[in-house]
């Protein structure tokens, strides 16, 4: 199993087509893939688990990816956050 | 169950009896069904169905964003199809439907309920809008699973009354007709698209009943009376009775008028009538021709549009539609009215911002004119399809013309498209009798100015009753003012009538007044010798036709526009041919 905490930067957090991106991304994967806060953790496949998370800016998030592939999944995770999906700000 | 009643406006005649089935558009609460152990898989099945049939909708309008708007705005929809598909979502409805035992909808309404309660303790701004994206799809979900109940309306063996608080005319031609007794909607009006095709197929109808689908939500029986615009809810059987022979007698009555099919439509001192029919649907060409019409005086081409909706339909797909009515009709004339759109109806596409007072706004002929495309793409194929038939089968009706100005610009639209098809090789005719509809006072006023103009008229009295008196009919606050037999009005299309006489060109009347045995006499009486009316109505105006006299009914006219209000005219009418009515058994 591997453990990273990320922070949120992006101005809207983690809305909706954000969360699209992440679900996409952990569904390239098959290892087990969670993303929790301090309140609560949530599966990555799941975009509606991903949208009731209270991850807004500023917030810190702790990523989890347990499997064969919990590497390679951890790495692309990180740098969807690291690049604020995509968005300008 | 004890007997309740609620009034709206009778649409379209006929008595209907029957299991009521209840369908809202607006957000209502669920309602929690028990299912047999044996039929949860099928419910979960339909749920399933229902998932999978909202996602490809959403794929849908993604693929038109995505064109229309871009990529990025398009990615929405992308988060959306998730959310439908999302695995933790599905599990949990579908573990209520089978631990609970309930049905689909009631699952779902469980399922949204906690989901809104997550967000609410959430309570952020920017999480307000993951809330309304989340909300969006279970909706979706929630009305595809009850659209699917009225598509499964096919699969019953026996045929309902449809109670409704809206029912939108894109849905109603989805239904299965045949297993449709009547409709009670709580919205719509006597115009309205959905009334229009009840009447078209004889279903009886009433609109405006308020209240209908709360009390109907746990009637087991219900009679719908057309005429009154009645729906009774578990009536006791001495009334059922009573309203079963009501139907009996109006179906004789009906039946009665079977011999008039074939007989000719003249007056008893010859004067020959002219009999067409207004239709919607292709199917209706059905009616007509049983009704051995004239020709097809109104063709309201709208439905090509409602059907090929949300794209706008093209040039060959007018063709094809528009070939295959005319094919079934040939030789008789087929009169088709370019897009009617505006107003009220089907509008928002086309115009995208809402307008403060649409009746007023862009539609009908201004519509067409503001977006030369499109009317351009109609007028092109109306021309081909002309081309394909004897000069004069294919005819071109404009609406909502309000003075000379529009036709002009229409017969030059008219000639610029002949030409390039003439030159793209297309068989062309000399000329393609273009008409006017008169739905506008200041085109009845100027009748005679714009009858040099045209080929042909067509009173809508309609609009023209609307416009003329400043009604809205829809608005019960003012619908007891909406009178076509208003002194106004009546002066209005008498003069139309003149108009059309004295410059040789022929006046038809499409409106409803066409079809009201009060009007019927009078119109005959002011020289209108063309009436188009819904294909139902036919035998009835047949039958009229045939009891009476020009000389009589010139008389009759003559004394009845000397009269000053509406009231008087209805009056002296029903005093004069209530005995008539009473001999030939015509309901007034």
């Amino acid at each position: 199993m591997r453990k990273a905490t990320i922070p949120v930067t992006n101005k809207l957090g983690l809305h909706a087509r954000a969360a699209a991106k992440v679900v996409h991304t952990a569904n390239q994967f098959d290892s087990d893939i969670m993303i929790g806060t301090d309140d609560e953790e949530v599966n990555a496949k799941s975009i509606l688990g991903l949208l009731t998370l209270a991850a807004t800016r500023g917030t810190s998030v702790t990523v989890r990816t347990d499997g064969d592939d919990e590497d390679d999944a951890m790495e692309a995770i990180v740098r969807l956050f690291e690049n604020r999906f995509g968005e300008d700000e | 169950m004890s007997r309740l009643e609620v009034t709206g406006t009778g649409v379209s005649p006929g008595i209907a009896i029957g299991e009521p089935v209840v369908y809202e558009t607006r957000p209502v609460a669920a309602l929690r069904i028990p299912v047999p152990p044996e039929k949860v898989e099928e419910e979960v099945a339909t749920f399933r169905a229902a998932v999978e049939e909202t996602v490809r909708r959403i794929e849908t309008n993604a693929a038109r964003a995505r064109e229309e708007m871009g990529e990025e705005y398009a990615s929405i929809f992308d988060a959306h199809t998730l959310i439908a598909r999302d695995p933790s979502f599905l599990e949990s409805v579908e573990r209520i439907i089978r631990t609970e035992q309930v049905n689909a909808e009631w699952a779902l309404d469980q399922v949204l309920g906690e989901l809104v309660a997550r967000f609410e303790n959430l309570g952020d701004l920017y999480l307000e809008d993951r809330k309304l994206d989340v909300l969006d799809v279970v909706t979706q979900i929630l009305q595809t699973l009850r659209g699917q109940d009225l598509r499964r309306l096919e699969g019953l063996d026996h045929p309902v009354v449809i109670v409704a608080d809206d029912l939108p005319p894109s849905l109603a031609v989805q239904l299965p007709l045949e297993k449709i007794l009547g409709f009670a909607l709580e919205m719509g009006g006597p115009t309205s698209h959905t009334t229009i095709i009840a009447r078209s197929f004889g279903i009886p109808a009433a609109v405006g009943v308020h209240g209908a689908c709360e009390a109907a939500r746990t009637a087991r029986l219900v009679v719908l009376d057309g005429f009154e615009g009645k729906l009774v809810l578990d009536p006791d059987e001495v009334e059922v009775k009573e309203y079963e022979s009501h139907r009996l007698e109006y179906e004789e009555r009906q039946a009665h008028l079977a011999h008039v099919r074939t007989l000719p439509s003249v007056t008893r001192d010859g004067h020959r009538v002219e009999l067409l029919a207004n239709i919607d649907l292709p199917i209706e060409v059905n009616a007509a021709l049983e009704w051995n019409v004239d020709g097809i005086g109104l063709y309201r081409s709208e439905f090509l549009y409602m059907k090929a909706s949300p794209k706008l339909p093209s040039e060959e797909e007018h063709v094809a539609f528009y070939r295959e009515l005319v094919e079934r009709m040939v030789p008789r004339p087929v009169t088709i009215r370019t897009f009617d759109l505006g107003g009220k109806k089907l509008a928002r596409d086309v115009i995208g911002s809402p307008e403060a007072n649409p009746v007023l706004g862009l539609r009908g002929i201004r519509l067409c004119l503001a977006k030369p495309d499109f009317f351009v793409t109609q007028l092109r194929a109306l021309v081909r399809v002309a081309g394909q038939f004897p000069a004069g089968t294919v005819r071109i009706m404009i609406p909502l013309v309000s003075g000379v100005e529009e036709m002009r610009i229409t017969r030059r639209l008219l000639e610029d498209v002949s030409r390039e098809l003439r030159e793209e090789g297309h068989e062309v005719p000399a000329n393609v009798p273009l008409g006017a509809m008169v739905e506008v006072p200041s085109a009845a006023v100027l009748a005679r100015q714009l009858a040099r103009e045209v080929d042909f008229i067509s009173i809508g009295t309609n609009d023209l009753t609307q416009y003329t008196l400043a009604v809205d009919r829809a608005n019960e606050l003012v619908a007891d003012l909406y009178r076509p037999s208003h002194p106004g009005v009546l002066r209005l299309v008498q003069e139309v009538i003149r108009a059309g006489d004295a410059e040789g060109v022929e006046v038809s009347m499409c409106g409803e007044a066409a079809a009201d045995p009060l009007m019927v006499p009078l119109l005959i009486g002011l020289g209108l010798r063309k009436f188009s009316t819904n294909p139902q109505a036919i035998p009835v105006v047949r039958n009229l036709v045939r009891h009476l006299s020009y000389r009589e009914t010139s008389n009759l006219a003559r004394q009845a526009m000397a009269l000053t209000t509406a009231r008087e005219v209805e009056e002296y009418l029903l005093e004069r041919l209530a005995i008539f009515f009473a001999k030939i058994k015509i309901h007034v």
